[in-house]
């Protein structure tokens, strides 16, 4: 299971300015150290929080990626992806 | 001996510091106040503190249930929480050593770290009620966050030890006791309000822990406590285990005063010795 990988991806946008410059210039260049499953990579890149949600990621790291428009994402699209049921 | 002489339960959302910094007037700004007038007048020597971090301090590649801070000074917060500025906070090494000790001879199988900040959950409750930083804390961190969490009455106990612990100091000391988190509240899920970053899965909850705490009735709480319960409330149901923590060094005792937030899932309460 590497939604850890994920959660980890959450955490440095939040503490680790560098990276998350890097991440908001060329996310796919950003996260393509981590050991993701092609899933996963895609769910990122594509902004699905909620299928990382229900794949095992902790939505309270989630939320760090809107706060910094991480990935296309803003809290209005955050919350209207999460709250939908047809995923 | 050091003796306890007061207790204070808080919530700590980052978004309070900048609420309250543009409407001075609002109820958690006079919430944290009447928390405040209480903290002020026991004068305490040192605040012993239950959290629950939230991946700021920790993280998933080393995640402790119970974990105690053991230095001199720490600072924060290091999550960018609005309208904050960076603190230092001075934290009892000697008092925190101690606790450590007696917990780990009596079973609490305490973490420690030497060397850490500390995020939103200690310092948005220190920010509006010792601003200037004066008081030493001693920060115990209680996983709240990751499931599995440990058991409502292992954290009773674990407050049980620190009041003993307390009680064993040989020099005197005026200690307060202080609880940060939410009864009910989910961040970022999918039981979010329409439009919000949260929400509030079940007031109710929040009415029925208000109820318990304010009658003292801490047995029912324990069993209504249970972990099924305690997700239910939120992806951060957990920091309810702060707050009993709290309790067992309260025992029987009833709050000073205490006011629920229930649409924010949170409450405040006070409780004095004198």
């Amino acid at each position: 299971m590497s939604s850890y990988q994920v959660n980890k991806i959450c955490r440095l946008v939040l503490h680790d300015k560098s990276f998350r410059a890097s991440i908001l210039a060329e996310p796919e260049a950003a996260i393509g150290n981590f050991e993701l499953t092609d899933e996963e990579r895609a769910a990122l890149l594509k902004g699905d929080v909620l299928r990382l949600y229900k794949s095992g990621a902790s939505s309270f790291l989630l939320l760090i990626l809107p706060r910094y428009g991480i990935f296309g994402l803003d809290f209005d699209v955050y919350n209207e992806r999460m709250l939908s049921t047809d995923s | 001996m050091a003796e306890v002489v007061a207790a204070f339960g808080v919530p700590h959302a980052p978004s309070f510091p900048a609420l309250v910094a543009k409407d001075p007037t609002c109820q958690t700004a006079q919430l944290f106040a009447e928390v405040a007038k209480h903290l002020d007048a026991v004068k305490p020597d040192v605040i012993v503190f239950f959290d629950s971090d939230h991946f700021n301090t920790f993280f998933l590649d080393n995640w402790p249930t119970f974990s105690i801070g053991v230095t001199e000074t720490t600072s924060g917060p290091n999550d960018e929480t609005p309208m904050m500025p960076r603190y230092v906070v001075p934290i009892s090494e000697s008092m925190a050593e101690h606790i450590r000790t007696q917990g780990i001879t009596k079973g609490f199988d305490f973490s420690f770290t030497q060397e850490f900040e500390i995020d939103h959950s200690i310092l948005v409750p220190l920010h509006f009620l010792t601003p200037s930083m004066n008081i030493p804390i001693v920060p115990i961190f209680i996983n709240g966050l990751v499931p599995p969490l440990p058991a409502a009455r292992r954290c009773f106990a674990l407050g049980e030890m620190v009041r003993s612990a307390i009680a064993n100091w040989p020099a005197h000391m005026r200690v307060a006791i202080m609880a940060s988190g939410s009864f009910s509240l989910e961040v970022g899920g999918p039981r979010m309000h329409a439009g919000k970053t949260f929400g509030v899965p079940e007031p109710d909850w929040v009415m029925r822990v208000v109820r318990h705490i304010e009658r003292a009735e801490v047995n029912q709480l324990l069993e209504a406590a249970t972990s099924d319960q305690l997700a239910k409330a939120g992806n951060i149901g957990g920091e309810l285990l702060n707050w009993i923590s709290l309790l067992g060094v309260v025992e029987s005792r009833r709050p000073v005063f205490i006011e629920p937030q229930v649409d924010l899932g949170n409450g405040y309460a006070a409780w004095r010795w004198d």
